[in-house]
């Protein structure tokens, strides 16, 4: 029962349980064998184009890993394809340095149950 | 910001003692390494499981996590995209810290879900916006 605009969603979940997307988390962790000399020689200008895609509004949250190892951010985006495409702009990403998942977000759906059994989807 | 880039340069021999220094045994500079402010907490539910499985301690859930979060110890939340699961930002300076506090949820004590725990901190590569920052 997959539908166009949720291609992931699987059987048994119900429409009630998908939010509309407001974000998109998208984690990047260093790959196995990338050295820090590596990520180090592209951070100037991974900087610079990182600030001005939030500076533009497309990054709405920004944090590093408690590791050391990535970073986090929440973007601006509906769909995992924009967020690619912004991500996409990034030196790290075209360096293929990262590996990097993507999971849009949106409300938290079952907080509907405080709503009461007449809430409508 | 030219300039920045020697001045990186010239850092680095300083952060590959650092990292030696680190004790991370992961080979990264010290520097790279936020203050842990929130832990990303991203819950999927486990393989096999249903989502009536899910649904029949979703009443309970709800109420234990309205009551974290007017304790202030949720500060974000959110739905998966695919419905299968939620991310939280937990107020929580430690995995640790973060993992005691959802396990006193109904569908983690229900071991229902995959939980994945991320500590994350500010963004420590704009420290090199501020040359400052390094002194």
């Amino acid at each position: 029962m997959s539908q166009p605009t949720q291609p992931e969603t699987p059987s048994g979940v119900p429409s009630a349980a998908i939010p509309k997307v407001t974000g998109v988390f998208v984690i990047e962790t260093v790959k196995q064998g990338v050295k820090p000399q590596q990520i180090m020689a592209v951070i100037p200008q991974e900087i610079r184009t990182t600030t001005k895609l939030y500076l533009e509004g497309k990054i709405r949250e920004w944090y590093s890993r408690g590791d050391g190892k990535g970073i986090v951010f929440l973007l601006d985006a509906n769909t995992e394809a924009e967020a690619r495409a912004i991500m996409g702009t990034l030196p790290l990403a075209k360096e293929q340095l990262m590996d990097s998942q993507y999971i849009p977000v949106g409300p938290l759906m079952p907080l509907k149950a405080l709503l009461g059994a007449g809430a409508q989807p | 910001m030219r300039l920045m880039i020697p001045l990186l340069m010239a850092l680095l021999p300083a952060m590959s003692v650092a990292q030696a220094q680190s004790g991370a045994g992961s080979g990264l500079p010290s520097a790279a390494i936020p203050k842990t402010t929130a832990v990303l907490v991203i819950q999927t539910p486990k393989q096999g499981v249903t989502f009536q499985q899910v649904m029949a301690v979703i009443p309970d859930e709800i109420q234990a996590t309205v009551k974290l979060y007017l304790d202030g110890r949720i500060r974000e939340w959110y739905s998966r995209g695919n419905g299968k699961g939620v991310i939280f930002l937990v107020e929580a300076k430690t995995q640790d810290e973060a993992r005691a506090l959802m396990e006193t949820l109904p569908l983690a004590k229900a071991q229902l879900m995959d939980t994945e725990y991320i500590p994350v901190g500010p963004l420590m590569p704009l420290k090199m916006l501020n040359p400052g920052a390094f002194q």
